[in-house]
């Protein structure tokens, strides 16, 4: 009907229908839609303050650490930046294990190479094996000599932070570095912005290492929340290589209190370091979490459960059991992990063996190189790793730093930065950080997606999320610098989310920590190979990087030889039984 | 609320909670000079203020609360 038949109808005249129905000048009643920014500023040209550096060493967890120091080690001048505070940030509070290589007690090097060649599913970087080898024991000398493999209650790394305050090694702490500098093809520093203050810090550095560690989509019950892959968000958007995104790490949490993390982890703190000099081997793939449709959810765990209204005794572990408090099964469930793989499994793609992605003048070191194959293979061997990664990533970083100039960085290119740093803060209505964190979870953490992967449901997330990507992250507001924090980490996650999809419908087979239930075999002859993805122009390209055929498997290995732990549903698809 | 309450009487303002936190999640008062929770919601509940605490000035609930899931936010 026309408004004038619709006035007739209701009984008014045409222009009091018109304004009732809203249509035309009158805007819409009801505020749906873009939330209004409480307190946006008023332009993004924040106040700063410029660092200049030699090496800027990004994350202050173990890697960091072992990397400030050893490039401090060269003479140089060092700094290390951290969202948080060294030594109290990321997974590194979180070990209780470590692991290294003893010619003594660890057999030889070459059966250690094959059981990590074997536990990486044949994936693994063996030029970072023979790198741990040489390494690992001095490494853990120096976690003696430091204090660090003494009992502490906020975790082994929690010393450290004092042996690098000794050093004359500056600190920019509890500081959002988001934005790499890239001049000429070389790097030249980084922006970020602190905590509690409107302003910009500017670092500039001859050399920079990504010591960022991993990260996951804000899942409860492991101490993964402060965790958003900043380093791989950063080093992508300025052209870094990444790779192992198709493979997600399984840790659990419990089914009542998921989000208790000290709950869950607190017998890892407080405690000597458990040593150990194993060659590990290999994890069964997904061994918590394949939950698949046909396996009983959720796993069980020995716990202690008090008697009803009454409290547990704070520090009590299984087995310390007084009298009422019974053990029990407590349900327990994956997911705790959900957006991150296993222990460097992901991360900056190595070019070569001197921890150099192909940005010149960017390391990585740690959980932010991929290095560890398709599967975690040896417990303790995380944190070792890191200091080893660290430790040595320093030494080439100052030699590079050595002999290269400082890149210039303009007054202009500050602001340009500090415009897209800021422009949440300036933004007047929008989404918020939380909401759109919260639907990103509601996407990708149930198991179906990136646990029991298939074609459909992982191109059903990844429209889902292209628009999010393309509709809310670049609308994001944040009323103070704590919720600015929010919408980059957001933005990081959703940069991530899109990788792990994209990956994982690249690699049409199984292997590791890859689990897909329509290809659930290994497919040695197509897929002996990483995934590597790159920003090309607008979109994300991904290659398949063939690995080195000294390090493919032995020939005469048989399938079953090579991998002795099967996927639900993977013999039938090979042998039809 | 996962971390709960700053007890008034035990915190003495050292602001050690304030740089532990991973997730941002106090902030110290001009006022009264001692630490306040500002941003529970990011709470990870890792008891790390509360272990680095040199008061123990600090307890902490296993239960988080998370916003309904609405249509536009």
């Amino acid at each position: 009907m026309s408004s004038t038949e619709n006035a007739k109808y209701f009984n008014c005249n045409r222009r009091d229908f018109l304004k009732a129905a809203g249509i035309g000048a009158a805007a819409m009643a009801f505020p749906m839609g873009l939330l209004r920014n409480a307190n946006a500023a008023s332009n993004t040209d924040m106040s700063q303050k410029i660092v200049e550096t030699d090496v800027l060493v990004i994350g202050g967890g173990i890697a960091g650490i072992f990397a400030a120091l050893k490039a401090k080690d060269q003479g140089l001048d060092v700094t290390i930046a951290d969202k948080g505070t060294v030594g109290r940030s990321g997974l590194s509070p979180w070990f209780g294990a470590y692991n290294y290589y003893d010619a003594a007690s660890s057999g030889t090097k070459a059966n250690w190479r094959v059981k990590k060649a074997h536990g990486g599913e044949y994936l693994t970087n063996m030029d970072y094996v023979g790198v741990f080898i040489e390494d690992s024991k001095a490494r853990y000398k120096d976690m003696v000599a430091m204090g660090a493999d003494k009992a502490n209650p906020g975790g082994h790394v929690a010393v450290l932070r004092e042996k690098v305050r000794e050093r004359d090694i500056k600190f920019v702490e509890r500081t959002m570095i988001t934005e790499l500098i890239k001049k000429d093809d070389r790097i030249a520093g980084a922006v970020g912005f602190p905590m509690e203050e409107e302003k910009a810090v500017v670092i500039k550095a001859k050399a920079v290492i990504l010591c960022a560690g991993s990260g996951a989509f804000k899942t409860p019950g492991f101490p993964v929340s402060p965790l958003t892959h900043d380093g791989d968000a950063m080093a992508y958007r300025i052209g870094a290589e990444i790779s192992g995104k198709e493979f997600i790490d399984f840790h659990w949490t419990h089914w009542e209190n998921p989000a208790a993390v000290y709950d869950n982890w607190k017998g890892d703190l407080g405690h000597d370091l458990n040593v150990n000099t194993s060659p590990g081997g290999g994890l069964p793939p997904l061994s918590m979490a394949i939950s698949a449709h046909n396996i009983q959810v959720p796993m069980f765990i020995k716990g202690l459960k008090p008697e009803k209204g009454k409290k547990l005794p704070p520090g009590l572990a299984v087995g310390q059991a007084p009298p009422g408090i019974r053990s029990v099964d407590l349900p327990v469930v994956g997911g705790a992990t959900a957006g991150m793989a296993p222990h460097k499994s992901e991360g900056i793609f190595p070019q070569n063996a001197k921890f150099e992605s192909n940005i010149t003048g960017l390391f990585a070191a740690g959980d932010a190189l991929c290095t560890e194959g398709a599967a975690y293979h040896g417990f303790g061997s995380s944190a070792s790793s890191s200091a080893v990664q660290g430790a040595r990533t320093g030494v080439y970083a100052a030699e590079y730093a050595k002999k290269s100039n400082q890149m210039s960085v303009s007054a202009k290119d500050i602001k340009t930065i500090k415009k897209r740093i800021f422009e949440p803060r300036t933004r007047k209505q929008g989404y918020s950080p939380e909401w759109v964190t919260q639907v990103l979870q509601g996407m990708m953490v149930p198991y179906y997606v990136l646990y029991v992967k298939k074609q459909d449901r992982l191109e059903a997330a990844l429209a889902n999320l292209s628009f999010l990507r393309d509709h809310f992250a670049p609308n994001l507001i944040a009323n103070d610098t704590h919720e600015l924090r929010l919408a980059h980490e957001v933005r990081n996650m959703l940069l991530n989310a899109e990788m792990k999809l994209r990956a994982s419908l690249f690699r049409t087979e199984s292997r590791g920590a890859h689990y897909r239930e329509d290809f659930p075999a290994r497919d040695d002859k197509n897929w002996l190979a990483w995934v590597v993805i790159s920003q090309d122009g607008d979109t994300m390209k991904l290659k398949k990087r063939q690995v080195p055929d000294k390090w493919k498997p032995d020939a005469r290995l048989s399938y079953n030889a090579r991998y002795p732990n099967k996927f639900p549903g993977e013999n039938k698809y090979r042998t039809g039984k | 609320m996962p971390v709960e309450n700053i007890d008034k009487d035990k915190c003495i303002g050292c602001g050690t909670c304030v740089e532990t936190c991973p997730m941002d999640v106090f902030r110290l008062d001009e006022t009264s000079g001692q630490s306040k929770i500002v941003y529970p919601q990011d709470c990870q509940i890792c008891h790390l203020c509360r272990i680095f605490c040199p008061e123990d000035a600090i307890t902490i609930s296993p239960v988080k609360y998370v916003r309904p899931m609405v249509g536009w936010g």
